[in-house]
């Protein structure tokens, strides 16, 4: 092998190159695109398998998955709101319903939770409903409550309760 | 009115108002207890920051809010305290953490920066030493 000039100036580009590559890597956040993730799952705290026909005034079981990848602790808390003419929140809009049961928490960086809850399925009037769960955070700049955009909803025929 | 019915009012009235009270003052120390739980997670945001490992606080403050949730007052706010406790403790050493942590991080970038001079500089060197040790032993007829 011979090192001649031109092989020595190959070897010092990658030298270089690798090196800074290595300080990027150093200096950049542990998430350079922080997150958090919301999912609703059934009962077994499986995906799939939600109800599609529920009873007026029952009582529902779901698991509900949070995860934090957002470079820092976070406080969250879960609304479940019924939403009966089929509105749903929006990316920078939540629902304009006070919730009907609320789930706080707190997660780690890079830390995640499966919560199993349960969910009074209620309507006064329409025949399909739908169970949003909307994920909200504690802005600790603010000091206030700041929805996420990330919400997951789940639509339901209601049947009314058969008195005999 | 009749004896009676002022004191069945009389009762009834009694029992509203404790009821009133009772919520009262639990709406008032799960608020308060709120209050310190949005106090505790700045502070520990700020010590995540520093690179202080905040995983204990946290799972404590899990507790403490599960507590709350289940209407024990008085227990969530005992853990409470104790988390405000650790907290003060986590904070004194916070700022060594950060500087332990900050001169690391700038100790790797030097190293990595070093690379390519150490390339500049060794690998002829290296290259030439091992250029003469394969070949000391040759003989030039």
């Amino acid at each position: 092998m011979i090192l001649d000039e031109e092989v020595f100036a190959v070897i010092m580009a990658i030298s270089i190159v690798i090196s800074a590559v290595g300080i990027a890597v150093v200096l950049s956040p542990e998430i350079p695109e922080p997150f958090m993730s919301l999912g609703l799952l059934n009962e077994n705290c499986k995906m799939g398998g939600l109800p599609s026909t529920v009873m007026n005034n029952s009582v529902l079981r779901f698991c509900i998955f949070v995860s934090n990848y957002m470079n820092k602790p976070v406080l969250y808390r879960v609304d479940y709101k019924i939403s009966e003419d089929g509105l749903l929140p929006i990316n920078n809009t939540p629902l304009d319903l006070s919730p009907s049961k609320s789930w706080h928490g707190i997660l780690n960086n890079k830390e995640n939770t499966t919560m199993l809850v349960e969910v009074l399925v209620k309507s006064s009037s329409s025949r399909r409903i739908t169970l949003v769960f909307e994920l909200w955070i504690f802005d600790t700049s603010s000091q206030s409550w700041k929805y996420t955009g990330i919400w997951n909803h789940h639509h339901v025929n209601v049947t009314p309760v058969i008195r005999t | 009115m009749p004896r009676v019915e002022i004191l069945i009012y009389g009762f009834i009235a009694c029992v509203a108002l404790t009821y009133t009270i009772v919520n009262v003052l639990f709406f008032v120390e799960a608020s308060d207890a709120y209050t310190q739980i949005y106090e505790l997670i700045r502070e520990i945001e700020l010590l995540h920051g520093k690179g202080v490992d905040v995983s204990g606080v946290i799972r404590d403050l899990n507790t403490a809010l599960e507590l709350l949730e289940a209407g024990r007052h008085a227990e969530a706010e005992s853990i409470l305290k104790q988390i405000r406790r650790d907290v003060e403790n986590l904070k004194s050493t916070a700022d060594k953490v950060h500087l332990y942590l900050l001169t690391t991080k700038l100790g790797s970038v030097i190293a990595i920066a070093c690379i390519p001079v150490l390339v500049y500089l060794l690998l002829p060197r290296l290259y030439l030493y091992l250029w003469y040790k394969t070949r000391k032993h040759w003989l030039v007829r």
